[in-house]
C-alpha cells in the first residue's frame, strides 16, 4: 500500500504542513513523519502547483525522492455545462514532465479550473501518468451521484487507485473499479490517502474544513459540520501503519 | 400480478430502525438511543426502544430539542452498549431481513459504526446490501426513477446524493405527501418516529417497482 500524502497548500484538505520544524502543540509535518518513519520516497498529492517548488527543495535538502501529482477537475468537455466534474490526478515522471503539468495547470486555472480530455490528449505524452483517485473519480460520480462522466482512455492509459478507509460505500466502489479496471486491462493499486497525522486529528481537520468552508446557510459546528459522508477517521498515517501491520 | 413484488409478500421480514444521536458529526457523534421493530409482512412482531449509555454524553442543544432527550430519563434508562448491541445486531445482522429507515444510508450507518467503534469492534457494514432507505425511494418516486435492480444500493446512494432546490424528501412530508394519520408532536418519539416510517414504506412499496 503507498501513503499519499496532501499538504496545507491544498486549501481545506489537509492539516499536515510542509515545515521543516514543528511547534509544540502545532500542525504536524510531512517531513516529519517521513524522517520518524524513514520514508524516502514522498507521494505527494496537491490541488494546486503552488506547494511543488517548496516540496522540491525540501526534498531534496532531505534526500527524499518526491514523486508530485497534481488533482484536477477533468469534465467531458469545458465548453459545456453538462455536470459532468470528476477529479483526474497527473503525476510529473521527470522534469519535461513538471513543465508539462504546469501547462496543464495553466490550461485549467486560466479556463473555467478544469481540463478535458480533447485538451489532455493534444498535451498528453510520456513524461506524465494520469491516476483515477479512489474517490470523487469518474467511477465513483458515475455510481454515486447522478453524473455522466465520459473519460477518453484512447491515447492516455489510466492507473487506478484503490482505498479502503471504513466508510460504507467503500466495498462498493473497490467492486466498481476493480471491474472497470479489468475491462480495460489497466492496474489498480491500493493506495492511502494521508490528511492528517493520528486518528485523534481528525476533529481538526473537521474545524479546518468548517472554516475554509464558503458555503451559505445555516453555520456548522464540529457537532453539525455539514460535511457530507465525512464518516471516517481513517484518513491518516496511524491508520496506514495500522494496515501496514 | 408479479407476486414477488414486496408489496405483496406477506412472509418477508423486515428491521425498521432509528438512532437518536449527541449530533450530526459522521465520526463522532454517539448513538445514545436505537429504536428498532421485527415486522412481517405488515405485522409487527417485535418493538425495541433502548438507550445506550456512554461517560459524558454531550447532546447538543438542537439535538436534544429535535429528539426529546432528557437527562433523567436517559439516565433511568440508559445500559450497557454491549447489552444493547448484542439484541440489535442479531436482528440487523440477521440476513433475513431488509433494512428499512429514513437516511439510513447517509446518516445511521455511520452511527452504528461509531457505536461498533467504541466498542473496539471492526467496522461491518455488511448489513448494507439489505438496505431499503424511505428517504431515497422517496426522492425515485419524485423524479419518476425506475428502479435498479442490479446495483440497488449504488442506485440508492444517487438518489440520495441528488439535490434538487424544493424538492422535499423529509419524513414529515411523505406523512403528509400519504395522508398517513400521525400526531406531529410525537415524532421525537423513536418508537412512534419508525412505525409512523414503516407506514410510509409501506405506501412507497406501492409507487416502485421492489
Amino acid at each position: 500500500m503507498i501513503p499519499v500524502f496532501k499538504s496545507t497548500y491544498s486549501i481545506g484538505k489537509s492539516i499536515l504542513t510542509l515545515d521543516e520544524d514543528e511547534i509544540e502543540g502545532g500542525p504536524d509535518s510531512i517531513f516529519t513523519i517521513c524522517e520518524e518513519n524513514d520514508i524516502k520516497s514522498l507521494v505527494l498529492v496537491e490541488d494546486s502547483m503552488t506547494g511543488f517548488v517548496t516540496a522540491h527543495n525540501k526534498c531534496k535538502d532531505k534526500d527524499i525522492d518526491l514523486v508530485f501529482g497534481l488533482r484536477l477537475t477533468c469534465c467531458n468537455d469545458t465548453k459545456e455545462d453538462d455536470n459532468s466534474d470528476h477529479k483526474i490526478v497527473v503525476f510529473a515522471n521527470d522534469d519535461v514532465g513538471c513543465k508539462l503539468l504546469y501547462k496543464i495547470y495553466s490550461h485549467a486555472h486560466t479556463g473555467n479550473g478544469k481540463v478535458d480530455f480533447a485538451f489532455l490528449n493534444s498535451v498528453w505524452n510520456d513524461s506524465v501518468e494520469l491516476i483515477i483517485p479512489f474517490y470523487d473519480s469518474f467511477i465513483f460520480n458515475n455510481n454515486f451521484h447522478l453524473r455522466k462522466c465520459v473519460p477518453d482512455f484512447t491515447k492516455i492509459t489510466p492507473t487506478f487507485w484503490v482505498e479502503a478507509n471504513n466508510l460504507p460505500f467503500d466495498e462498493l466502489l473497490k467492486e466498481k473499479v476493480i471491474a472497470f479496471s479489468t475491462r480495460i486491462n489497466r492496474p489498480a493499486k491500493r493506495v492511502k490517502s494521508i490528511f492528517y497525522k493520528n486518528k485523534r486529528d481528525v476533529e481538526a481537520l473537521q474545524t479546518y474544513k468548517i472554516i475554509c468552508n464558503r458555503n451559505f446557510g445555516r453555520p456548522a459546528t464540529l457537532s453539525c459540520p455539514n460535511l457530507d459522508h465525512f464518516g471516517s477517521n481513517e484518513f491518516c498515517f496511524e491508520s496506514y501503519l495500522e494496515k501496514q501491520k | 400480478m408479479n407476486e414477488s413484488l414486496l408489496r405483496f409478500n406477506k412472509k418477508q421480514r423486515y428491521v425498521v430502525f432509528d438512532t437518536e444521536t449527541e449530533g450530526l458529526n459522521l465520526v463522532t457523534s454517539r448513538p445514545w438511543q436505537v429504536a428498532w421493530m421485527v415486522v412481517e409482512g405488515d405485522k409487527i412482531i417485535e418493538k425495541n426502544d433502548l438507550f445506550i449509555e456512554w461517560p459524558d454524553l454531550q447532546v447538543s442543544e438542537g439535538a436534544a430539542r429535535v429528539t426529546g432527550f432528557t437527562e433523567k430519563e436517559y439516565n433511568k434508562k440508559c445500559e450497557p452498549p454491549n447489552e444493547v448491541w448484542q439484541r440489535f445486531s442479531k436482528d440487523l445482522y440477521n440476513p433475513d431481513n431488509l433494512i428499512i429507515g429514513q437516511n439510513l444510508l447517509g446518516f445511521d450507518v455511520y452511527m452504528v459504526n461509531i457505536w461498533r467503534r467504541l466498542m473496539n469492534l471492526g467496522a461491518d457494514y455488511s448489513f448494507i446490501p439489505r438496505i431499503l432507505d424511505t428517504k431515497a425511494l422517496a426522492t425515485a418516486i419524485a423524479k419518476e426513477m425506475p428502479v435498479v435492480k442490479d446495483d440497488f444500493i449504488g442506485w440508492q446512494y444517487r438518489l440520495l446524493n441528488y439535490r434538487e432546490r424544493g424538492l422535499k424528501t423529509s419524513q414529515a412530508t411523505l406523512l403528509k405527501k400519504y395522508n398517513i394519520d400521525h400526531d406531529p408532536k410525537r415524532l421525537h418519539d423513536a418508537l412512534y418516529d419508525i412505525e409512523m416510517n414503516f407506514k410510509v414504506f409501506r405506501k412507497q412499496l406501492f409507487d416502485l417497482e421492489i
